[in-house]
Parts: C-alpha cells; sequence; structure tokens
C-alpha cells in the first residue's frame, strides 16, 4: 500500500510534464531558392525539384518553382544535358546513367539568378546479406509490446565490405512495400575503415511484410549534410543552423549522386514472445 | 625591482613585530571534533587583533605581552569568551558548542557576522547548509549546488538543473573541487541532482571568479566543497527517506579525539517502482552516491586525511542498451605544522569522470567509451608572517587523459586517439593589512600548459580544414601565461566598506556542448594546437554595508568580464566527428552585471532578496556574421527571493521565489521541403528568448518529540507552488490538424511537485 502510494506520488511528478501550443512572434524572412537534387545508378534518371522558403507562419502550399534551366555537366567530356520540367513538378533526365568515379555538375539559372553543385560518382557497395536479430524486440523498449497491431519493431544488420580507400560515406533507407520509412541511417567508416561492416536498420514490420534496404554510397558533403539535416528535424540541437548546402550561390539544398545497391528481407517466422 | 624593494619593506615591515609572541590553535566543533573553517578568533586589549581560521581550523596571532579578553565566534555556535595572560606563545584549542541543541546536524555555517564585509575578496559567498536543508527543493533532495543558483550572478542551467552559469560564463567554466578533487560532472539523472549528498558535505565556498591566486584553472568560478572529517568524539547515525531516494551517514571515532571516520550514501530507487510495471521489468534507472573520508591526527603537528567519493548512474533498457556514467575522487593529505607561524599542506589528487555507452545484441557489441582523469600533487606552504600579513605559496601540477566519446569496435586501437596534458601553475598569494583600514590581498600565479604527444593532433588551414595529421613523441603545443589577482578592501566606518578587485584566469580543459539539457555525453576537450586557452579577465568593484549590529547586510557589486578564445561549434558542425578540431570557431566574450544581495541573518525570520541585472555576449567569426551575439545564459534579469521563519523550536517554514529572463534562443525563421519533410530556416544563432521563467517553492520542516537518543523530522516541500507552466523546450512541429501549418509547442516539466522526507538521526 505504502509503495503504491509513492509510486503514485512518484508518478505525479513525472507525467505533471505537459506540452501546449504557444504563440510566438517569429521573423519574416526573404523567399530563398530550395534545390534537392538526385542522380543514381539505378537508371531512374536525374531528378531536380525547385521549391522556395516560406515564412513560418505561412502554409507550405506549394511553392514549386517553374521556369529554371537545369543543366547536368559531365566534367570530363563537358557533355551538357538539359532536364525537362514536369509540369508544376520537378525536372528530369530519365534513364541517365552516371559513371562511376566521374564528376557531374548541376547548375541551375532562376530568375537570374545561377547556381551550381558538383560531385564525384561513389562506387556501388553490394549488400553481402540482411540479417534480423532475433533478441531484439522482446521485451523492455517502450511501445514494443502495446502494439496491438502485426506490426512491431525490428532490428536488422546490413553487411557490406568497406573499400580500403579512406573516408566512405553511407546512408541507408528502409522502403517497407516500396514506402520509404521516415528513418535515416548515416554510416561512415572513420573509425573501421576498409572492413567488413554490420550496419543497424531498425524497421517496423509484420510476419510476411518485406523491407527493402538501399545501401546508398555517397560523399562527404552529402553525409554531412545529411547528418545536419537530421539534427534541424529533430530540433536537438541547442545551436540549431541551416544545413551546408553543396549548391553555391546562397541556395538551400543539396546535390546527392550516389551508387544505389539494395537487398530484401521478409519476415516469416514470429518474433520472441 | 621597484617592487622586490616593496617586498623586502614588507618582511622588514613583518619583522618588526618580531618581539611579539605567537597564539595559535585548531577551532573545533565540541561535539564532532570537526574543524570550524572561517571562525572569528579576536582579542580585545591593548591591541585590538583578530583573525579567521584557515581550512584546517588553524590560527595565528602575534600579541606583546599582557591580558587580553580573547573571544572566538562562528554564526551557529555558542560565542566563547575567557581572558588570557600572554606571557609566552602558547598554543590554545578552542571547542565551540553549536548553539542550539536540535537536529541541524550540519550546523557548521558560513561566517562570522560581518566577515563578508570585512575581507577583502569579493565575490566570494558561503553556502550555510543547516539553510540548505530547510530549503525547499524539487522531489525533497537537498542540494547545495541547487541551493546556491538563489544567490546573485548564478544562474540555473535550466528547469530543476544542478548546473549552472556564474556572472555569464559557460558551465564548462566551473571548477567544482570536492577535498580539492575535481568533479567535471556534478550532476545525475541529466542534471536533476547534483553529486553532493548533503550529507557528508561541510561547507561550500564560491568565488565568482574572482579567486585568489591558490586557485585557477577556470574563468568563471570556483566552488570549494569540503566534505566532513567525521566525529571524533562519538558514533552518530543518521538518514533519510525520501520520495526517490534513501540516505544512510555513519561517523565516529576510531580513537577517540584523535582520528575518526565517515562512510556516506545514498542512493535513488525510481527503478524499484519502475520495476512493478511489466513494461520496465527489465530496466534499470537510478544513481547512488558515496562518500568515505578517513582523518587522522599522528601528532599535534601531523594529520593525514584520506578522502574519497564514487557515484554513479546507470540506466538500461532491457539488457541490450545501457548508459552509465560518474564521477570517482581521491585526496589524500597530509598536513604539518612546521612552526606556529608555518603551515605545510601537501595532497595527492585523483580524479575521474566517464560514461560508457553499451548496445549488444547476439549479433552486435558496440561500446562507446569517454571519459577525462586527472592525476593531481598540490603542494602549499601557509605562512602567518604576523597579525597583518600572511603568505601562501605553492605548486600545482595535473596529469589529464582525456578520452574522446568513441566507438570500441573490437579492433580500434584507442589509445592513439586519447589525448594527454600536463597542466602545472606555481603561485604566490599575500594578505595584508596595511592599515585598521585596508585590507589587500595579491598574487600572482604562473601556469603552464603542454599537450604531450602520443596521439594524433591535426594542422588546419585557413578555412579549418585538415591538411595534416602528427603525432609528436614530445610536446604537441604549450602555453605559458602569468596570472595576477588583486582584491582590495577599504572599510569606510565599522558598518560599511568598498571593494574593488582583478583576476585573470586561464583555463585548458573546455567543454563543448550542443544539447539543450547536459547530457552525460558531451564533450571535452583539452587545448591543443587548435584549441586555444581560454584567457578571462574580470575587473569588480563592490559597496558592502551592514545594519543593526550585523543583523542585515546589504551589498552591491558590478563586475565586467573579457573573454578570450571562447569555443562555439560552428554552423552544421558534426558533432560526433572523430577529428573535432575543424567543427569548432572561436571567439571572444564580453559579460557585464550588477548584482544586488539584501539578507536579514538573525531572528526567527531569515532570508535574502537578490537580484542581477547582466549581459553576456559572444562574438565569432562565422556565427551570425562576426557580429556580436547574446549567450546562451544571456539573463537580463534574475530574482530570488528566499525567506525562512522559524515558527518554534521544532517547526520551520520556508519559501523561494525566482524570477528569470528567458534563455537566448534560436528559433526558426521559416521552413522548407526537403524529401517530403519540413525543414527549418534559420536566420541567426540565440536571437529569441524563451518566456520568461517564475516559480514559488514552499517548505515545512517538522521535528518529531525527540527520544533519549533519538531524533528525527519530517521535512515537506512543494515545488513549483502556482503550476507555472515554465518551458522547458519549445519545438516546432506540423499541426496535427493541418500538416501544411506549423506551431509551436513547449513542453513544461515540473508542474506542483509535492515532496515528503523523513530525516533521522541517533
Amino acid at each position: 500500500m505504502m509503495q503504491r502510494l509513492i509510486f503514485s506520488l512518484l508518478l505525479l511528478g513525472s507525467l505533471t510534464a505537459c506540452e501546449k501550443e504557444i504563440d510566438i512572434d517569429l521573423n519574416s524572412t526573404d523567399p530563398k531558392l530550395v534545390i534537392e537534387a538526385l542522380l543514381d545508378d539505378s537508371g531512374k534518371g536525374a531528378w531536380v525539384k525547385l521549391t522556395q522558403t516560406v515564412n513560418f507562419s505561412d502554409t507550405i502550399g506549394n511553392p514549386v518553382q517553374s521556369g529554371a534551366l537545369v543543366v547536368l555537366v559531365r566534367l570530363s567530356n563537358s557533355s551538357r544535358d538539359t532536364l525537362q520540367q514536369l509540369p508544376d513538378s520537378a525536372y528530369i533526365l530519365p534513364n541517365y546513367v552516371p559513371v562511376y568515379g566521374e564528376e557531374y555538375a548541376f547548375e541551375v539559372t532562376h530568375q537570374g539568378n545561377f547556381y551550381r553543385a558538383t560531385a564525384r560518382m561513389p562506387q556501388p557497395i553490394p549488400i553481402d546479406s540482411l540479417v534480423i536479430d532475433p533478441s531484439f524486440g522482446t521485451g523492455g523498449l517502450p511501445g514494443n509490446r502495446a502494439d496491438t497491431t502485426n506490426q512491431r519493431n525490428a532490428l536488422l544488420y546490413a553487411f557490406y565490405n568497406d573499400p580500403p580507400a579512406a573516408s566512405n560515406y553511407y546512408q541507408i533507407q528502409a522502403f517497407q512495400n516500396d514506402t520509404v520509412t521516415d528513418n535515416l541511417f548515416l554510416y561512415n567508416d572513420e573509425v573501421n575503415s576498409g572492413l567488413f561492416q554490420v550496419s543497424p536498420v531498425f524497421v517496423q514490420t509484420y510476419i510476411n511484410g518485406r523491407i527493402r534496404v538501399e545501401l546508398h554510397h555517397i560523399d562527404q558533403a552529402v553525409f554531412r549534410y545529411l547528418t545536419n539535416l537530421n539534427t534541424n528535424i529533430g530540433q536537438s540541437s541547442a545551436s540549431p543552423a541551416n544545413p551546408i548546402s553543396n549548391f553555391s550561390g546562397d541556395a538551400l539544398g543539396y546535390f546527392k549522386l550516389y551508387a544505389n545497391t539494395s537487398a530484401e528481407f521478409q519476415l516469416v517466422e514470429p518474433l520472441g514472445p | 625591482m621597484r617592487y622586490l624593494l616593496l617586498l623586502v619593506g614588507l618582511l622588514a615591515t613583518s619583522n618588526s613585530f618580531a618581539q611579539n609572541f605567537t597564539l595559535s590553535g585548531y577551532i573545533k566543533d565540541a561535539k564532532t571534533g570537526e574543524a570550524l573553517i572561517g571562525a572569528v578568533v579576536a582579542v580585545s586589549g591593548a591591541p585590538a587583533r583578530g583573525t579567521v581560521t584557515n581550512v584546517y581550523g588553524y590560527y595565528v596571532l602575534s600579541l606583546p605581552a599582557g591580558t587580553y579578553d580573547f573571544q572566538v565566534s562562528y554564526l551557529g555556535y555558542t560565542m566563547l569568551k575567557q581572558s588570557l595572560i600572554m606571557r609566552a606563545s602558547q598554543k590554545l584549542n578552542i571547542e565551540l558548542k553549536p548553539a542550539q541543541q536540535q537536529l541541524k546536524e550540519v550546523l557548521v555555517t558560513g561566517e562570522a557576522d560581518d566577515q563578508r564585509l570585512r575581507q577583502s575578496q569579493m565575490g566570494v559567498e558561503k553556502m550555510n547548509i543547516a539553510t540548505v536543508n530547510k530549503l525547499p527543493i524539487l522531489f525533497g533532495e537537498r542540494d547545495v549546488l541547487k541551493s546556491m543558483q538563489l544567490l546573485p550572478g548564478v544562474k540555473a542551467g535550466g528547469e530543476g538543473q544542478s548546473g549552472f552559469s556564474v556572472r555569464g560564463g559557460n558551465l564548462d567554466q566551473n571548477l567544482i573541487l570536492l577535498d580539492d578533487a575535481p568533479v567535471y560532472n556534478a550532476s545525475h539523472l541529466l542534471g536533476f541532482f547534483s553529486t553532493f549528498n548533503s550529507d557528508a558535505i561541510k561547507d561550500l565556498t564560491l568565488h565568482k571568479g574572482t579567486a585568489p591566486a591558490n586557485f585557477g584553472g577556470r574563468l568563471a568560478s570556483v566552488v570549494d566543497v569540503r566534505m566532513k572529517e567525521g566525529n571524533n568524539q562519538k558514533y552518530n547515525v543518521s538518514g533519510g527517506l525520501g520520495l526517490i531516494a534513501s540516505r544512510l551517514n555513519v561517523e565516529g571515532p576510531i580513537q577517540e579525539g584523535r582520528s575518526s571516520f565517515l562512510l556516506s550514501g545514498r542512493r535513488t530507487y525510481a527503478d524499484v517502482f519502475l520495476r512493478l510495471n511489466d513494461d520496465f521489468a527489465n530496466n534499470s534507472l537510478y544513481f547512488y552516491d558515496f562518500n568515505a573520508k578517513l582523518n587522522y591526527r599522528l601528532t599535534d603537528k601531523d594529520h593525514i586525511y584520506l578522502s574519497g567519493y564514487f557515484g554513479r548512474d546507470v540506466f538500461s533498457f532491457d539488457d541490450q542498451f545501457g548508459i552509465n556514467w560518474g564521477n570517482a575522487t581521491g585526496t589524500l593529505r597530509y598536513t604539518r605544522l612546521i612552526s606556529d607561524k608555518l603551515f605545510l599542506n601537501s595532497s595527492l589528487i585523483y580524479s575521474n569522470y566517464d560514461y560508457n555507452i553499451g548496445f549488444s545484441t547476439s549479433a552486435l557489441d558496440i561500446n562507446i567509451n569517454s571519459g577525462i582523469e586527472d592525476w593531481n600533487i598540490k603542494q602549499e606552504l601557509q605562512y602567518f608572517a604576523s597579525n597583518t600579513q600572511q603568505w601562501k605559496v605553492g605548486y600545482n601540477v595535473i596529469y589529464h587523459t582525456v578520452t574522446p566519446g568513441l566507438v570500441n569496435a573490437e579492433n580500434t586501437d584507442i589509445s592513439s586517439l586519447q589525448k594527454r596534458g600536463l597542466e602545472s601553475a606555481a603561485y604566490v598569494s599575500h594578505d595584508w593589512k596595511p592599515t585598521e583600514r585596508f585590507n589587500i590581498t595579491s598574487g600572482l600565479r604562473v601556469s603552464h600548459f603542454a599537450a604531450l604527444g602520443g596521439s594524433n593532433y591535426y594542422t588546419l588551414d585557413a578555412n579549418r580544414t585538415v591538411i595534416d595529421t602528427f603525432n609528436p613523441a614530445g610536446v604537441a603545443a604549450q602555453y605559458a601565461f602569468l596570472e595576477p589577482r588583486i582584491a582590495v578592501n577599504y572599510n569606510l566606518t565599522t558598518t560599511s566598506s568598498l571593494k574593488t578587485s582583478y583576476t585573470r584566469n586561464t583555463q585548458h580543459i573546455h567543454l563543448v556542448s550542443n544539447a539543450i539539457a547536459s547530457t552525460p555525453t558531451d564533450r571535452w576537450l583539452m587545448t591543443t594546437n587548435n584549441v586555444a586557452p581560454e584567457i578571462g579577465d574580470q575587473f569588480s568593484i563592490g559597496y558592502f554595508r551592514n545594519f543593526k549590529e550585523n543583523t542585515y547586510e546589504f551589498s552591491v557589486e558590478t563586475y565586467y568580464k573579457w573573454m578570450q578564445n571562447q569555443l562555439d561549434y560552428k554552423d552544421g558542425a558534426n558533432d560526433q566527428a572523430t577529428v573535432i578540431d575543424p567543427e569548432l570557431l572561436f571567439g571572444d566574450g564580453r559579460a557585464y552585471g550588477l548584482e544586488w544581495l539584501f539578507r536579514k541573518n538573525k531572528g526567527r525570520f531569515t532570508g535574502w532578496l537578490s537580484y542581477t541585472i547582466s549581459r553576456s555576449e559572444r562574438r565569432i567569426d562565422g556565427i551570425n556574421k562576426g557580429a556580436w551575439y547574446a549567450a546562451r545564459q544571456d539573463r537580463t534579469h534574475d530574482v530570488a527571493v528566499v525567506a525562512l521563519y522559524e515558527i518554534s523550536e521544532r517547526f520551520n517554514v520556508s519559501a523561494a521565489w525566482i524570477y528569470q529572463t528567458g534563455n537566448a534562443v534560436t528559433f526558426p525563421a521559416g521552413k522548407y521541403n526537403i524529401a517530403d519533410q519540413v525543414v527549418w530556416l534559420y536566420t541567426e544563432r540565440n536571437g529569441y528568448r524563451m518566456p520568461a521563467y517564475h516559480r514559488l517553492d514552499l517548505g515545512a520542516t517538522y521535528q518529531l518529540k525527540p527520544k533519549r537518543k533519538y531524533s528525527s523530522e519530517l521535512a515537506f516541500s512543494l515545488y513549483n507552488a502556482y503550476g507555472r507552466q515554465n518551458p522547458f523546450l519549445i519545438n516546432f512541429e506540423q499541426s496535427a490538424t493541418n500538416p501544411n501549418r506549423t506551431v509551436a509547442v513547449q513542453t513544461a516539466l515540473f508542474r506542483w511537485v509535492p515532496a515528503v522526507s523523513w530525516n533521522f538521526k541517533f
């Protein structure tokens, strides 16, 4: 009885934490161009989306920027390809496949301003295997058992060989039934360069659920950009800032040039108790 | 040369008192044998003279032959008066009796009635542990570090945090010493509790960046915490049962009057209750503290002390993920009275802070270890030249080893990444009363830091990009500084004084933190070729006035502090980077303010009112386009009102109210989409303010009817009595009802936290 009382008092203390919406008078700011430029070796081709920033109090709406000139340049032979815009949407160059080890640039001309980013195409790193951790998710972590649907937390390991050359950076994305999960996993080989890598990937799945894991071999600038993007979105830093773009000309966003490999995993047996 | 002549002159002056006899001895608590620090010893007679005891309770007076009225006073103790005939030098050890025979087991209090007025040091505060025990506090856990935040010039790190900022300094610019051993992370459970179990603490002195030359190594403050020595008269057991923790303290003589021990422990048991809930059955979340001290008087002149602290936080989920962190300190000290006037103090000190994160599953074992370890030798000679002059000469050598937070995969060699440094200092400090009205403390500290080889150092270009890595065999970088200090007190009248001081401090151990609350994983760095030492210069002036025979005291102090090589992360830094040097930026800092304190010390109603108006700013190339910006802890107004009332001998009530301008924070000015996620657009660092913070806490202690050998009390507290929702953090998120809209959401942590604890002693 006494314990119950103390427990309740304790809960009272910790559960008094409460959230509420408040009004803060935030400054307004001039709109800035945001460039999201993606190119990989999967054959999907180049994809570039131009948007603008809006004030905090505005709705995001559809600030897609049209009428820009977007050119992909292969630096070794100066070949230039202009991307075509889909109506009110992204600029694309379908089926374009970059050459490993070559340098590429995106050049964007928009409302008289010029923006440029360059990157070198990394080598593809195949995923050796995907393994599920049988001991994970059998208790403990809050929310695991509270789940009444068949969905549950699971931990996969992606195994792959890091090349001996220094400083490799990876992003792992997990897709459940072709929908990307929220989580963004970033790894580098700073402490175990050239070794067999074991990278944890936390996913949610269910029996017979199909998980596709993509391993993106990226460069340092993009790795940094994504690390900062995670911090920015999660608001976990005391001195938050804008992720540093690899585009020149005071633009936001990034050019991600990456080698893309993938593997699939299907959960066939129930996990744990 | 002129300085040398002056020194010779001074020594000659002291020689002119050579015909005097020496009166010296120790002042102790009659019941426990604890040395009383800062007790006032005075004689009235032909020449009136007075002094205060040092940290070992030792005093020296020089007196010509004659008859005197001798008196010893100490707040909270019955004053002792006796007549004294001086015909030869003599020893006089005094035992003072506590004023009231109550449960206030740690009635060791700060200072004599007007000590604050008369000492030359400014920016000094003593925390009275008896007062600390009566103040209301979060979860009812008495906490000297948190009570200290009610003093002017000291600001809490955040809601319920034991981290603090002194005079606009950063949290890592405070040197926290427990029996001379640095405590690198003085907090438990993400800062909600301090590591100081008040059962084991005797005395706390805070120097707000104006410490004399025997202290050094941090810019903002020195918090000098002394552990109790243990009762050398009789055995004592005391302790308490609280809402979240229990404490037990055992002390007593090993040989009566000659040696004693103290053992003190505390452990929280929140997790015991958590386990009642099935979902948390395999989890742990607790901390504990253990303090021990042995002291042994070898002869009348030689004394050995051995003290230690060990505390740890343990947090684990399901035996798969665990994090634990903690401090360990140890101090071996030998003091010797070489002659009546010469006191030697030698210490060997160990200090360690480390944290450990483990993630272990069937396929993977990841361990992250990080920490800072110190070996420290300190020696000081205190020379009581005369009643008007006192010298301290000493040195201090510290060998630091810093292990950065590294993923310890099986085949990584951590030792090449561990940084080692040697921090040395030698000092001389001089207390001088040239006339009855003047009191001057001057000093010089010579400090040196060597970043030692044996690990990797980096050469950066102008853009702070690594262009070379080297691993020197000897010294990678070294710096030397002269740190002059002077403090002058001029007594305008017997009840008022004017003080001024100048102090330079340097700092070679830095903490870079990027988190909103203090986390155990904050990163410690040492000065290297790329991380320049921090330098702080502080100038201050103050006016002190006491009223009604020291019943009331009033003071106003103003300061200006200039800081060099202040470090911060650059925009978009990777705080997890193995090589941290390129992620940091350096610049200047300035802090200035005005501190008012009005305090009532005597009577049934006591308390104080403190108000600080201040600024703290930084200017760093690469942040906010190189313009001055507010430091996170910059809070313009800071008010504390503390009231204690003794309703009866057995019943005390207390209240504390604080008001603070909100911290400077960075809020977004706009937003955009990347990969269908909302990303925040920032335009400047620390350009906004959190809403103002205010809170009222109430407390009461009631002593249950004492039995013959046993007494106990109940302590009640109510934290945040009017339940204000003070924002702990403000997050920006997509509105749940309309994802195209974004809203600001504040999280408030504690509203109306009641607590009760039961304390006993037998």
